[in-house]
């Protein structure tokens, strides 16, 4: 227990809860459907229970050696030059996935709201935004979010409401898509859309008790694989297979397409606000815990101070992969299969050393 | 306080900066109400007519002595739509806006070539156009429909629509037929869509029909005075393409089988089964959704479909003064036409797309759906060519209640002339 | 925390004192030297001849400060007639000091005290008879209420210890004097309960008025700006108000407040948003009441910060979220206006703002002229003079009005330069831009602390309190003392 961290199971649970639940609004949908079609709306369980074995034997290696954090924990079982070298792919691969989702994110908000605005001013705009968020701390980040959420959470439900009408449940089946085969691999491949859970495990030890952390980890992860599911669940129901495959981001296709009675038509613009917060808030985690990584990695003090470059160079990866990237679904595509298998390798690499050790000081 | 002078400099410059980009000013739009599409001669080439809302009229500070139109319809060649406002503005003073469109009105003859999906596609993809625009087939050229279109009383045209197609949809006689809907059906590739038949065009009266007293689409109702535009009937659509048209009954009907589409009550008329020359008018409410039971072999790929439509009605008017209230057999023998009359009307709908169309109005490939795996076999088994034609259907409307209004009986016309 | 602690202690190494000798004569006339006796009219110096030791005594004192009754009795009726074997015998007066050091003697005489030289004495005596004028206390008028006390602080901080202890008759209430200021010296009057006063808060706060490094601190309104830990940060961490209910209020949960003479009001730290958002009448009216209020006021406070802004935003960048007929309306009056819609938009803003500053500073015969003015040339007339839109005068008319539903001068202030910020943001790239202001505005708050106590406690970082925030609870329900501050006792009884 650490009487000066402020943090507590509340905001735990509303930073993972954005960081995962947010991605129910962006491309990730469209890319499930890419090869499953309307069975993508439960593939995340797929994804879950795939990366689930993993990521509890890494929280149990965290209970086990208390009061360390992920790069900590890898430190004191791998030693120093291992815990560098994947403390480094960790930070890499996240970042890459950050310089890319981030992209997406400024897309949407270029196509949608901005679209006579150059992109590179957007990304600009927003990794700024961005930075300044992040730059006010963990704590501020942690204390904000929770202030926010149940304006997202009413936004969502409101969302919910108005689109209730246009459901067609039926339009889920048949219930296993393009075939179940395609829908397990796919799903189990995808179990790296989950990255965001290893990540987090770097703030263990900000927290005021590491029950709080715990509890809300569950708690969040619960609650935000519900809301994905929830959402795809709309998508699936509200679009015919066939459509849904075509369009890039179906949230904003429901948030355009609901209308408030007859004199309010179009509101996306009301939704667009808790939205942007919310990705703004996400991106802010997001950012910090990428640097939060990298600092660890290699020890260096301040967290404050790399935001900057590391955030900076997520910016350009964006910008320079619109540029060289033809083809982006594919490429997000591929890296994300491969990441799976690390993410749900490193942790059980940890644990078996960790176990050996222990065998070794017994005897 | 250095930072603080900086800061204000900064934000002013950003202030002047800012002209650029995605900021207009409201006063330097136009905003489309309604969009026509018609076919050119050529192939490549379609027209578009955007229906202008002057925002002038209609509003209480600058309309009084104003004798502006509350419209501009202007006509321009186009390949595409974004083009084509881009055209436009070689007459229109300001930017063009799509973002408060309300319906695309497309010609008949647009409708029956294979470039309406093409065109309608194209439009789509412009993000200003929403799921919820309404698509409306006009029997003449889309220019002709909104140029000749002169309401009297909503003279703002996106007051106009907005009215006029939420109470054609509460009738029941026009469908529900926004974009998103028809994505859905065309890319699901099964079922019909219905887009709203509409003209300005009047026709020759036809027959006052027996049945329903809806049998009309539009251009055919004997109306005098008023606004010359008739909305009733639907454009029936298949895999993108116009086939048909439905008149409003027919419409009606598969509005009331479709449960993805919400009814709620429409007035309407049956026989009089005891007196035939007269008519029953009846208030027909529909509580709760079609029961649709497809019972599906998957061998020989032919289904039977069951579908029961609970109702209740509402007698609104006896003309015939026929006592249907206390008189319990009178009131068996109404039961028995009203359900009869309706299942009639249902039948011979869905006899016709059988045959004819191959396909159904009423969306029910999704109830068959459960039958299959995945999504390989369900278009392998394919709805619109072999399962829906070859079906064996049953439709069942289930008169649930009748009730009698405020009334308890009417007075005795016989005893009033004594 | 971010004071200078150096800097201060070595100055006060560094003061020089002098002790009294016995050359009386010789003080006295440097005495009368320093304060110019011959042109400086108030300032009084006596000689009596004191019947018990049968010396010369001289009184000095400031004739407009002191009460001259009371001199009369307790000074030189006992002097000239009673007799004793020393001054303590013979002044029998319950302020009698034996002061020692010339400074001392200048501190005494300026803080309206008698001071006494007796000839070949090395010691002086002050008696305190000081009567500062002062208002009798009147009406809060800046914090009115409709349902509750009444009286408002007045400038005497005997009268509003008083008035404090009026309503907490708690013998742990403490009352300790801090001095503030080099060349005048001015008392800091700190009241807290003592056995629920966090007392590191207390200390931070003792420490911080002894590192106050300036000649004169007059009032609590500026030793605020000293006291504060961000000079120049938006929102306020103080709590300032002139309602001793208020601050009764906030002694009784274990909140430090500080008085001064010559204000009629008082400080209350730490404090948190809440604080500045609340009114006390909140809390006076029965729990649906006052939740009501505090809706209307958060609707208020969202209006009044975020109307413009959002107008702007929506009109200059997201007209599809505007319904057709308001937007055909918006364009149709906007036709004629000369300016862009942000230019409209501060026009109206600012207009709001002179007639607002005009309205405080006018004496309050031409009161109503400006509301002439500003109704009809500013509304009526700029409108039929097409500068301006008719919607932007609803816009700006509510945006200034509900600004009033604030009612903390502080936060006031916080909330219309917000204003001002959000709507250059919305201008900027409209909502995008916006809710990046906002959001970066509430991560500052949230990122704030007063005296070490997180600026939206206790929501985020939550602690037990009453969560008396955006809403209240019943008060029976109230079980705990705001623990952000960590009183020494948590629970209220």
């Amino acid at each position: 227990m650490n009487p000066n961290r402020m943090l507590k199971a509340g905001e735990m649970f509303t930073l993972l809860f954005i960081l995962l639940s947010l991605k129910a609004t962006d491309a990730t949908a469209s890319l499930f459907t890419q090869k499953t079609q309307n069975a993508f709306w439960y593939m995340p369980i797929i994804s879950l229970l795939v990366i689930l074995p993993s990521l509890l034997l890494l929280l149990h290696l965290l209970k086990k050696y208390q009061d360390k954090n992920l790069i900590e924990l890898i430190e004191t079982i791998m030693g120093s030059l291992v815990s560098k070298i994947i403390g480094l792919i960790i930070f890499l691969s996240s970042f890459l996935l950050m310089g890319f989702s981030y992209r997406g994110y400024v897309e949407q908000i270029n196509f949608l709201y901005f679209p006579e605005t150059p992109y590179v001013i957007l990304s600009l705009i927003f990794f700024t935004i961005v930075y300044f968020a992040a730059k006010k701390g963990w704590e501020v980040i942690g204390f904000t979010t929770k202030i926010f959420l149940p304006f997202f959470v009413l936004s969502s439900v409101i969302l919910i409401i108005l689109i209730l009408n246009d459901l067609v449940i039926e339009r889920v089946f048949p219930i296993f898509g393009s075939g179940d085969i395609i829908v397990l691999r796919e799903g189990a491949l995808k179990g790296s859309i989950f990255i965001e859970l290893f990540l987090i495990t770097i703030a263990y030890t900000s927290f005021k008790k590491t029950d709080f952390f715990r509890k809300g980890f569950v708690l969040g992860l619960i609650f935000s694989i519900i809301s994905i599911i929830c959402f795809f669940f709309i998508y699936a129901t509200t679009f015919d297979y066939n459509s849904i495959a075509k369009m890039s981001y179906p949230f904003h296709d429901i948030t355009q397409y609901v209308n408030l009675g007859g004199y309010l038509t179009n509101i996306e613009t009301f939704f667009m606000i808790f939205w942007l917060l919310g990705s703004f808030l996400r991106y802010a985690i997001y950012l910090y815990l990428v640097t939060w990584i990298i600092s660890a990695t290699f020890h260096i003090e301040h967290i404050e101070s790399l935001l900057l470059p590391v955030g900076f160079l997520g910016l350009i990866i964006g910008v320079i992969s619109k540029n060289l990237i033809i083809n982006e679904f594919t490429f997000y595509n591929s890296i994300l299969n491969y990441l799976t298998f690390f993410y749900i390798g490193f942790p059980i690499l940890l644990w078996l050393i960790s176990s050996l050790k222990g065998e070794y000081r017994k005897k | 306080m250095n930072h603080l002078i900086k800061l204000i400099m900064v934000l002013f410059s950003l202030l002047l900066l800012t002209s650029c980009y995605d900021k207009v000013e409201l006063e330097q739009q136009s905003y489309v109400i309604a969009i026509g599409i018609d076919k050119n001669e050529d192939k490549s080439t379609y027209s578009f007519t955007f229906q202008i809302a002057n925002p002038e009229v209609g509003s209480t500070l600058a309309s009084a002595g104003s004798t502006e139109e509350a419209k501009e319809t202007i006509t321009v060649p186009g390949s595409d739509i974004l083009t084509a406002t881009s055209i436009a503005n070689s007459t229109v003073t300001k930017k063009i806006v799509l973002d408060h469109t309300k319906v695309i009105v497309a010609s008949e003859k647009l409708a029956k070539s294979d470039d309406f999906l093409r065109i309608i596609q194209s439009i789509s993809r412009a993000p200003q156009i929403r799921g919820n625009v309404q698509i409306i087939v006009c029997k003449e050229d889309a220019s002709e429909f909104l140029n000749n279109n002169h309401p009297t009383m909503e003279q703002r045209p996106h007051k106009y629509y907005q009215y006029m197609l939420q109470r054609g949809r509460q009738t029941g006689l026009i469908p529900n037929a926004d974009f998103h809907r028809f994505f859905q059906i065309t890319e699901g590739d099964a079922d019909l869509f219905l887009a709203i038949y509409a003209t300005t065009i009047k026709e020759k009266a036809k027959e006052h029909s027996i049945i329903g007293g809806h049998d009309y689409i539009a251009g055919q109702i004997p109306q005098k005075g008023g606004n010359p535009t008739q909305f009733i009937g639907s454009a029936v659509f298949k895999e993108g393409k116009m086939i048909d048209i439905f008149s409003g009954q027919e419409t009606r009907m598969s509005n009331v089988l479709d449960k993805t589409i919400q009814m709620n009550d429409l007035l309407t008329t049956y026989p009089d089964p005891i007196d035939p020359n007269y008519q029953v008018s009846v208030d027909y409410v529909q509580k709760t959704e079609p029961n649709v039971d497809i019972q599906y072999n998957k061998k020989t790929n032919h289904a039977s479909i069951y579908v029961t439509v609970p109702f209740e009605v509402e007698l609104i008017a006896i003309p015939s003064m026929v006592d249907y209230i206390s008189n319990k057999d009178n009131q068996q023998k109404l039961r028995a036409t009203i359900e009869e009359t309706t299942e009639n009307i249902a039948n011979k709908l869905i006899e016709k797309s059988q045959k004819v169309y191959g396909s159904d109005p009423f969306y029910w490939s999704l109830y068959i759906r459960k039958k299959f795996k995945d999504i390989p076999a369900y278009e392998k088994a394919d709805w619109n060519k072999n399962i829906y034609p070859n079906a064996t259907i049953n439709v069942d409307f289930q008169l649930k209640r009748m009730s009698f209004g405020k009334m308890f009986n009417d007075s005795k016309i016989n005893e009033v002339r004594d | 925390m971010s004071y200078k602690p150096i800097k201060k202690n070595t100055k006060k190494q560094d003061k020089k004192s002098t002790p009294l000798n016995r050359h009386t004569s010789m003080q006295i006339k440097q005495l009368k030297e320093m304060y110019s006796h011959n042109i400086n009219k108030d300032f009084c110096s006596r000689t009596l001849f004191a019947n018990f030791n049968k010396k010369n005594v001289h009184l000095f004192y400031y004739a407009s400060i002191v009460n001259s009754d009371k001199i009369e009795q307790a000074i030189v009726q006992p002097l000239l007639e009673d007799d004793g074997s020393s001054f303590p015998n013979v002044l029998t007066n319950e302020s009698l000091k034996e002061i020692d050091t010339m400074e001392k003697v200048i501190e005494h005489i300026n803080s309206g005290k008698v001071v006494l030289l007796s000839e070949g004495d090395c010691a002086a005596y002050s008696i305190d008879v000081s009567q500062f004028q002062h208002r009798a206390i009147s009406q809060s008028e800046n914090e009115s209420v409709v349902k509750g006390p009444q009286e408002a602080f007045t400038e005497s901080t005997h009268m509003n210890i008083s008035l404090i202890r009026k309503q907490i008759k708690d013998k742990q209430l403490i009352t300790t004097v801090s001095s503030v200021g080099e060349r005048s010296k001015q008392d800091v009057t700190i009241v807290y309960i003592s056995d629920l006063v966090n007392s590191e808060i207390l200390k931070d706060v003792q420490e911080r008025l002894n590192n106050i490094d300036t000649d004169n601190v007059r009032n609590v309104e500026l030793l605020e700006q000293y006291l504060e830990e961000r000079p120049y940060s938006i929102f306020p961490s103080i709590y300032y108000t002139e309602r001793p209910d208020n601050a009764a209020a906030y002694i009784e949960n274990g909140h430090i407040v500080l008085l001064m003479e010559s204000s009629s009001a008082c400080l209350i730290l730490p404090v948190t948003f809440w604080t500045f958002f609340q009114s006390p009448e909140d809390r006076y009216s029965r729990f649906m009441f006052g939740n009501f209020t505090r809706m209307i006021r958060f609707i208020a406070f969202y209006l009044t910060t975020m109307i413009s802004a959002t107008y702007v935003a929506l009109a200059n960048f997201h007209s599809q979220m505007i319904p057709p007929d308001l937007l055909l309306a918006i364009t149709a009056s906007r036709e004629r206006v000369p300016f862009p819609l942000l230019i409209e938009v501060l026009i109206m803003e600012v207009a709001f703002e002179l007639i607002r500053e005009a309205g405080i500073r006018i004496p309050s015969a031409l009161g109503p002229t400006i509301g002439i003015v500003g109704a009809l040339i500013l509304g009526q007339a700029a409108v039929e003079a097409n500068i301006i839109s008719p919607i932007i005068v609803i816009i700006s008319a509510l945006s200034g009005l509900t600004s009033f539903a604030i009612s903390d001068v502080s936060l006031n202030y916080t909330v219309r330069i917000t204003r001002f910020l959000f709507i250059f943001a919305a201008g900027f790239m409209g909502m995008l831009t916006l809710m990046g202001a906002f959001l970066l505005w509430f991560m500052y708050a949230a990122s704030l602390k007063s005296f070490g106590v997180r600026f939206l406690a206790p929501i985020a970082p939550s602690f037990k309190a009453p969560k008396d925030t955006l809403f209240r609870k019943a008060v029976r329900a109230e079980l705990w003392r705001p623990t952000q501050i960590q009183p020494k006792d948590s629970k209220k009884k």
